[in-house]
């Protein structure tokens, strides 16, 4: 029988412990009343325009570097583009090329012990910040 | 009507209100001929403002524009005035806040007369494209004043108003100017925020404003300019003091570049020795004139006819049905909600950019259009930045003719595109351009440019201040006026 080696994959959206929103001012409080947490630039009103949220952006970097990545210098936001009810611009922001966050490492404990070796290390291929509707 | 240095004057002096001034305007616009310049008028607003205005003078406690009149461009979001882009889409749709332009403006004591006419969503030469219906040149009511700011432009020319708001994203602001004989201002991109106004393609959007002289230019772009935290592009810089040294004599050595080949190609046949005469006045102002090459200038057009389009594709992709705006009625499905709401609600000039900018950014178009665009753009730009190492500042015609009859470049929209050949390449490099009358062909205004480095306002609206001083074209007026 063929030996096979189990490699997994694992796409995790984490919403960031910040005050308001990652491109807006808006506030991000769990179970507060409606329409209290969105402003003009979450409903994409016209002319209204997305501004980076400096925490967020310290705190992806922060991320980046306990698992020993690359940080890239520039920042990047590109415009995924659908039609759907709940997203008001008609696109996501999100990051394409040079992701902020780039190739880290993390590593593990198992049953048989502590894996040092780098084949049993758990590596980010990339970390994109994005607008999640 | 005057220009606003010296309205500033007679308001100040205690020669007319504020609120005469403003009730004046209004019934002008009542009895005369209006060009179809404006799509609404605000006159409770400009009443307030105007008395508001009126106190601050008798307090002594006045700037530089508190109680002058101005018009903005209706795509500059307006807080409880309806704020259109020209369009059936946003008809009714009201903002619920200030453009920070519109809102600096208001603070420093202006009162908003009205929302300006427009090509529907900026996307238009001739001011052909509004769901509000074409707006005529003063000069001949036959013609079309140029756009996409051509409400602004011709309620200045007709001297419905003295001074109004306009934006420039390919010369939106220049052309116009050009078309009406009147003065215009692109400011470098980044200089005036861009919050709240309604992006067309964001990168080389630019608010500025259109008035009778430089002066009036410098006037205006003193309370616009300035940094945003609300718009990520706009640029931390000092703003300088505009009018300081106006008055001054150009300085010595000043080089002003030339550029033959480009010019003489597009020009129109008929108007080619018009544009002899400005370089000799600036000769005369003691500039040296020489001939530069920018190799990359023709490309423009075409990457500009991929990157705006590509922009205003995503843009525009807001405007769904779903929370504001123009929604079909009897949908039975969400694809048909979206369709058919766009179908009905934008206007030929707009659907034709979505479809190719939605072309050139899809996969089979993106390599082979828009990257490649974008390479060409830089091109464009490294050109300019190598000219200004060799002249201080670079004149050129702004239109290639005169204003052409209404109607007639619906036909052949490469024909219009055209229109914008000079002032394109200048959005593209992000630059400052300041557009200014300088005679006249079959009583139509022609109009020429100076362009600047980044950040050089001050050096354009003084050249184009000396020049005002040395020529009267900025003085004459239409007939019907």
């Amino acid at each position: 029988m063929m030996e096979f080696e189990l490699v997994m994959g694992l796409e995790v959206h984490v919403q960031l412990l910040t005050l308001s929103k990652l491109f807006s001012g808006a506030p991000t409080q769990f179970g507060a009343a409606p329409n209290t947490q969105a402003c003009g630039v979450d409903l994409a009103l016209p002319g209204t325009l997305p501004v980076l949220n400096r925490r967020a952006l310290e705190l992806a970097i922060r991320f980046g570097l306990a698992i020993e990545a690359q940080i890239h210098p520039n920042l990047v936001f590109a415009r995924k583009h659908y039609f759907y009810p709940d997203l008001p611009k008609g696109y996501q922001i999100s990051q394409m090329e040079d992701p902020i966050v780039q190739s880290g490492k993390l590593e593990i404990s198992t049953a048989s012990g502590k894996k040092n070796d780098s084949n049993s290390k758990s590596t980010f291929r990339r970390r994109c910040r994005k607008i999640d509707s | 009507m005057e220009t606003l240095k010296n309205l500033r004057i007679a308001l100040d002096t205690g020669q007319f209100s504020s609120e005469e001034l403003v009730r004046q305007i209004y019934s002008q616009l009542d009895k005369g001929p209006d060009y179809n310049a404006f799509i609404s008028l605000t006159p409770e607003l400009a009443l307030a403002q105007a008395r508001a205005a009126d106190q601050r003078i008798a307090n002594k406690t006045q700037g530089l524009l508190t109680g002058l009149p101005i018009g903005h461009k209706d795509l500059f979001c307006t807080q409880g005035i309806r704020t259109t882009c020209a369009s059936k889409m946003l008809e009714n749709f009201i903002s619920p806040y200030n453009a920070t332009l519109v809102e600096k403006l208001a603070q420093a004591g202006m009162c908003t007369i009205g929302k300006m006419n427009m090509d529907e969503f900026a996307m238009g030469s001739f001011n052909e494209y509004s769901y509000f219906g074409p707006v005529n040149n003063p000069w001949d009511s036959k013609r079309a004043p140029g756009g996409s700011s051509g409400g602004s432009a011709a309620a200045v020319a007709g001297g419905l108003i003295p001074a109004t708001t306009g934006t420039d994203t390919g010369g939106s602001i220049r052309q116009p100017a050009a078309l009406c004989g009147i003065t215009g201002l692109k400011p470098t991109y980044g200089r005036v925020s861009r919050f709240g106004m309604i992006a067309f393609a964001s990168s080389l959007d630019c608010g500025g404003p259109l008035a009778r002289t430089a002066e009036d230019c410098a006037m205006l772009l003193q309370e616009m300019a300035g940094f945003d935290p609300r718009d990520s592009t706009s640029i931390q810089k000092d703003v300088p003091n505009y009018l300081l040294h106006l008055d001054h004599e150009l300085p010595k050595g000043l080089k002003i570049g030339r550029i033959p080949a480009f010019q003489n190609r597009h020009l129109s046949q008929h108007i080619q020795g018009q544009f002899d005469q400005v370089f000799r006045q600036f000769e005369h102002l003691g500039a040296e004139i020489i001939d530069i090459e920018l190799p990359h200038l023709d490309l423009g057009l075409s990457v500009y006819y991929i990157l705006a389009p590509a922009e205003a594709s995503s843009n525009l992709a807001r405007f769904d049905g779903i929370r504001y705006g123009h929604r079909v009625k009897n949908a039975k499905t969400l694809e048909e909600l979206y369709e058919r709401s766009r179908q009905e609600g934008f206007g030929e000039e707009v659907q034709r950019r979505i479809m190719i900018g939605s072309f050139v950014l899809s996969s089979q178009g993106y390599d082979a259009y828009y990257l490649q665009a974008q390479k060409v753009r830089r091109l464009i730009a490294e050109d300019f930045a190598k000219a200004f190492k060799q002249v201080d500042a670079i004149i050129c015609p702004s239109a290639p003719d005169i204003a052409p009859p209404i109607g007639e470049s619906k036909d052949d929209p490469i024909k219009a595109y055209l229109s914008d050949i000079f002032t394109l390449p200048i959005n593209l490099a992000g630059l400052p351009s300041l557009a200014l009358p300088c005679g006249f062909h079959q009583g139509l205004p022609l109009g020429f440019q100076i362009i600047g480095n980044a950040f050089d306002e001050k050096k354009l609206l003084q050249l184009g201040h000396q020049y005002q001083q040395v020529t009267d074209f900025h003085l004459a007026r239409p007939k019907e006026s």
